[in-house]
């Protein structure tokens, strides 16, 4: 929880609570409704399954289909009961992340560019790390000893971090195109005028690397090189079916967006959520079991704090990402434009290196994959974790750091 | 011969098995849950054999049968 959120009292998530609990119900009581059927072996099961579905059946033949039932609903129960005592336990948590006060190299409107190398010589490399617009950059520093920026620092490296902040009355008519021309170009801009003797790396995490490719096919001549971490570019590529259940529909999502004005928080964190519908059920029991005062809780209740935190987008910006984006794959097929130019990644000459971590369930690998397959050249760096453990995660500091590291290091 | 399982421990693989499922099928592609339902296309169908199968030697049905036909 950041201090602004302390102030207005205990935490509300995770978001959106109402949409967590009803998939976790559902879980439990559609298994209620299965066991029978897989006891009698009338259930279909994915193949990767059928083995232990198999193993598991033939267990269950030694029990009365009514113990079954009982003995599932007070599993199903308990651990619905744990799940709610783990959110009760997350929303009163005491841990709170104090922001760090952050040297500001340039802002505009809500938008701020913080050094996070001050201390660093003027000629060490410098990354311009591009967040997404939907969640907020602190993922990138999301604790002092789980920092990636931090990291960068340790090693020489002069990160340099955009923070989109809220959108206010400067953003609200903004489109993706602003977010590039408007905002994106002056501030590398600045980046380059104030450090003239450091190579300059251009990095973008998640949606924030899809807007660093347009950045880079733009400004490539004064660029060292381009760096996407986990950046989608082939939209249909990879979708599972909750995602396509969503996203398959520009028509409700224009309609939302004429009616609201942005593509609130909640509705963004609903779709994350339908990616695995139990994820609340078995995270939160699991932190039900956590030692509350631990390092595990604390490193916990921050990341979670971060994905409760989001941003709105707004509407010609959210326009773009679902319906030309996620609806007509404009990127892929070269129809996106920035401004009235096309965005081309086989333009790109600089030295690329496209990170596609293998387990990642928010950006498909094969729809991030596909800048290595259309930038000429390109590096490909596959770590093993996912999206998000990719940066904060148990392996991230000897997989990711160290590889973005040595790409930058002279 | 080998012992009897734990009615607790059997129920607790299910439903984590079950959860697999879930989770599977949302985030797999189309393919894996065409899949899914041809195969459950399939059981449904053994299962309505093996239904016509017994019913076929079923006394009381017959009787039922034969009550029809008289009206």
């Amino acid at each position: 929880m950041t201090e602004e959120a302390a102030l207005a009292g205990k935490r509300s998530g995770p978001r959106p609570l109402g949409l967590h609990l009803s998939l976790s119900s559902l879980s439990f009581g559609s298994s209620m409704g299965a066991i029978g059927l897989a006891k009698e072996g009338a259930l279909a099961w994915l193949p990767e399954l059928q083995e232990e579905a198999a193993k598991i059946q033939a267990d269950m033949q030694q029990f009365a289909p009514a113990d079954l039932i009982a003995a599932l609903g007070v599993e199903g129960q308990s651990a619905l009961t744990h799940m709610l005592s783990g959110i009760e336990k997350y929303q009163s948590h005491p841990y709170l992340r104090h922001m760090p006060v952050l040297p500001t190299l340039w802002s505009k409107g809500s938008v701020s560019l913080y050094d996070y190398g001050v201390g660093l010589p003027n000629s060490a490399p410098i990354i311009f790390l591009v967040p997404s617009l939907v969640n907020k950059f602190y993922i990138l520093d999301l604790m002092p000893d789980n920092s990636f920026v931090a990291g960068l620092v340790e090693g020489g490296v002069r990160p340099i971090v955009v923070d989109w902040g809220v959108p206010s009355e400067v953003e609200n008519e903004y489109g993706l195109d602003d977010y590039i021309l408007n905002i994106l170009v002056p501030a590398l801009d600045s980046v380059l005028d104030r450090f003239p003797k450091a190579p300059v790396h251009l990095a973008g995490y998640c949606m924030g690397g899809t807007l660093a490719t347009a950045l880079a096919e733009l400004k490539q001549d004064k660029l060292s090189s381009l760096i996407t971490i986990a950046a989608p570019w082939d939209f249909h590529k990879g979708l599972g079916q909750s995602a396509k259940a969503i996203l398959g529909n520009p028509t409700g999502w224009d309609s939302i967006l004429q009616s609201l004005g942005v593509m609130p928080v909640d509705l963004i964190q609903s779709f994350f959520a339908c990616l695995d519908p139990n994820l609340c059920l078995n995270k939160f029991t699991l932190f039900d079991q956590m030692v509350q005062s631990s390092k595990r809780a604390e490193t916990f209740v921050a990341l979670e704090d971060w994905l409760n935190d989001g941003v709105p987008l707004v509407r010609k910006a959210a326009h773009t990402c679902f319906v030309d984006w996620y609806g007509e794959n404009s990127p892929a097929l070269g129809n996106w434009r920035v401004g009235e130019k096309l965005v081309q990644p086989h333009n790109i000459t600089i030295p690329s290196m496209i990170v596609v971590p293998k387990s990642d369930r928010i950006v498909p690998p094969e729809s991030a994959r596909a800048l290595a397959d259309i930038i000429p050249n390109a590096t490909l760096m596959t770590p093993s974790s996912g999206h998000i453990g990719m940066i904060v995660g148990s392996t991230a500091k000897k997989d990711l750091w160290v590889k973005v590291l040595k790409w930058v290091s002279p | 011969m080998s012992e009897k399982p734990d009615i607790e421990t059997t129920v607790n693989a299910f439903f984590r098995l079950w959860q697999r499922q879930v989770t599977l099928l949302a985030q797999s592609p189309e393919q894996g849950a065409a899949e899914l339902i041809e195969q459950s296309k399939f059981i449904a169908e053994r299962l309505k054999s093996e239904s016509l199968q017994d019913n076929s030697h079923d006394p009381i049905l017959e009787d039922d049968h034969g009550v029809g036909e008289d009206q």
